[in-house]
């Protein structure tokens, strides 16, 4: 059993299995199984392997480099585990075979607040990253319990989502189409245009708070609510949602 | 080794296929050789834009088919045009009828012999659109300014960009210049807010855009056409990439926003 | 070849511009037509320049003015073709009016105009065809 960097392979019966962990940032596993593939490309030209994704979400096109990534190595995926039932679509949609049960390693992730609303089930470790940074920066705003925050630096884009159980702190943009959903708070420092949900597992103390707040529309908690009509230009004015008094307010922030 | 340019936005209707049709009759004007591929199986339309739609014998199903021996047995050469050359979609089939795979082999073999290789993509996320990057080096948006538009291109873009190989670049297609002064239409500092990428040029509303349709001549043709000179200029830059270009900023849009955007670029 | 453009650009200005529009119907009737009935516009080229080939053998025909279609009769497509005939030709394999060649790269060359209908010289036909790749 090799472990790097967080990624473990196996041999087992079945043949060689990567286990793709869910806590570490897709990029770093990326550039971690290039770095391995281009090292040994020797042992594993014309590998077949299986993939082992636990629960770990995927988007198209993280989906669709990991394909890229192994076939530029040379190596075909033998099948997919995954307990995802998104990634299991993906992988039934190209035609890559899903295996049995994912191992047991991965079973370690628990959702602590179960959601009253949307059904949400919000891991505890990052669901969508991007390059966090090497060590977490202390939380902006404590609100959610267990204390970790994403932190994202880049503008999202229509049809990007990031879903987190914890604070969500993003340097870059929110464009409309674009969703960001917290079981904390979020913060953008940048213009958030797209859909923000914050406190998603209940918390009504949660805050949504940019340079620009011009979402599509906003929820905290349970509480929705929309853009006001004709916003006009967007000036840069911080501001912060919070809920008072069973609404959403929107303040001058600093 | 030629260069494949894949022509997309996300939204149809935007201009497209006229896109592509005159940048690749002004590639062709500038002495590059150059061939166009419609990639909207089903629904071509880039041979009727140029005036080629009674020259199709075969398509571009027939070439990864097999149905024909080569790629060569498909393409119309236009003879208004030293060397541009066309492979029509098939009218009758399907986009599934074709893979990336087939696409990107299709575009190796065409940059031994040409300039320039221009996909023009069809209207959406699907199948069209992977066939349509599958061989390309780099990706050119187009939009119009309104929100539907913008909002598919911004989808496209952060299709494009999870791939970091396509350098999207930006061309703002239909503006008119008396609505944006009068604030009722988005001007390109408004787009460019949202979208965020290199730009390649701004294209006019033009009427000459629709007789140059209706004749199957592509505007580019034209001298007397703004559309067709704001293509010409662009073409310029297609191959000069050094052209830097400055649109006039009014200095709308806030200065914060733009200062945190530099950042999130520089560090992304 | 761009300033062979510009003045026909110049030249068209000077005709209405509805000509644009009514170009335009005439192009979509035809490739709507050929749509329908799956016959690409370039097979339907292929086929006029055959059958120009064929009837000149036998009538002088004024092809400028053939008009050839795929209609809708009742519930089935017929190919209607209304060939303006000059004059019957009492001579059968004379060389046709028109000597009609597109230079396609790469494209079939349309099987047309066989200099005779004698069989025994289409050795002859196919060398000279050769001569012109």
């Amino acid at each position: 059993m090799l472990q790097e960097a967080g990624i473990t392979i196996k041999g087992t019966r079945d043949g060689l299995t990567v286990l793709v962990p869910s806590e570490i940032p897709l990029a770093d596993v990326f550039s971690t199984l290039r770095e391995k593939f281009q090292k040994e490309s020797a042992f594993f030209q014309d590998a077949s392997l299986i993939l082992d994704l636990g629960p770990r979400p995927f988007q198209e096109e993280e989906f669709q480099s990991l394909q890229e990534l192994f076939q530029n190595a040379g190596i075909s995926i033998k099948g997919i585990l995954s307990d995802n039932p998104i990634t299991k679509l993906m992988a039934k949609e190209r035609g890559i075979p899903l295996l049995g049960s994912p191992s047991i390693m991965h079973s370690r992730v628990r959702v602590d607040h179960p959601i009253k609303r949307d059904r949400l089930s919000l891991p505890q470790k990052p669901a969508v990253s991007s390059q966090a940074p090497k060590e977490m920066p202390k939380p902006v705003a404590a609100m959610s319990k267990g204390g970790q925050a994403l932190f994202v630096r880049k503008t999202l884009r229509a049809g990007q989502k990031i879903h987190f159980a914890g604070d969500v702190a993003i340097l870059g943009d929110v464009n409309p189409g674009a969703e960001v959903v917290a079981g904390g708070s979020i913060m953008v420092f940048g213009a958030l245009r797209g859909m923000a949900h914050a406190g998603a597992e209940g918390l009504r103390e949660a805050v949504v708070a940019a340079i620009v707040l011009a979402p599509t529309q906003l929820r905290i908690a349970d509480c929705i609510a929309r853009a006001p009509e004709g916003r006009g230009e967007t000036k840069v004015l911080p501001e912060i949602a919070k809920i008072q008094d069973g609404v959403i307010v929107i303040e001058k922030h600093m | 080794m030629g260069k494949v340019l894949v022509i997309t936005s996300g939204k149809g209707g935007v201009g497209k296929t006229t896109a592509t049709a005159n940048l690749g009759a002004g590639l062709a004007m500038a002495g590059n050789k150059v061939v166009l591929i419609d990639t909207d199986i089903g629904l071509r339309n880039l041979d009727l834009v140029l005036g080629l739609e009674n020259r199709i014998v075969f398509d571009l199903v027939d070439v990864v088919q097999g149905k024909c021996r080569s790629y060569k047995q498909a393409m119309i050469k236009d003879k208004r045009f030293e060397s541009l050359f066309l492979i029509p979609a098939s009218q009758s089939k399907d986009k599934e009828d074709v893979n990336p795979e087939q696409m990107r082999q299709l575009c190796n073999q065409l940059k031994e012999e040409f300039d320039y290789i221009l996909i023009d993509c069809p209207a959406g996320i699907e199948h069209g659109f992977k066939n349509a990057v599958a061989g390309a080096h780099e990706a050119i948006v187009v939009t119009t300014p309104e929100v539907s538009a913008v909002r598919d291109a911004d989808r496209i873009i952060g299709l494009l960009e999870a791939s970091e190989k396509y350098n999207p670049r930006l061309i703002l297609n239909r503006v008119r210049k008396e609505m944006v002064r009068k604030g009722q239409m988005m001007a390109i500092e408004d787009v460019q807010e949202i979208l965020n990428i290199a730009l390649l040029g701004i294209v006019p509303e033009d009427e000459a855009i629709v007789v140059s349709s209706n004749k199957g001549e592509p505007a580019v043709m034209d001298p007397g056409s703004k559309a067709g000179q704001a293509y010409r200029q662009i073409v310029e830059r297609i191959q000069n990439p050094s052209l830097v270009y400055t649109p006039d900023l009014n200095g709308n849009g806030s200065f914060l926003t733009k200062l945190f955007k530099f950042f999130a670029k520089a560090e992304a | 070849m761009l300033d062979i453009f510009r003045k026909l650009n110049w030249l068209s200005a000077f005709f209405p511009k509805e000509e644009s529009a009514k170009r335009a119907k005439e192009r979509l009737r035809l490739v709507l037509i050929q749509d329908q009935a799956s016959i690409s516009p370039g097979l339907m080229n292929l086929l006029r320049d055959e059958m120009i080939g064929v009837v000149s053998r036998y009538l002088e025909i004024d092809s400028a003015h053939l008009e050839l279609g795929l209609e809708r009769r009742n519930n089935q497509m017929a190919l209607a073709a209304s060939i303006p005939v000059l004059r019957v030709r009492r001579e059968a394999g004379v060389v046709p009016e028109d000597n009609v060649q597109e230079e396609m790269l790469g494209q079939q060359s349309p099987t047309n105009n066989p200099k005779t209908a004698d069989p025994s010289t289409e050795k002859h036909y196919r060398r000279n065809r050769r001569r012109y790749r």
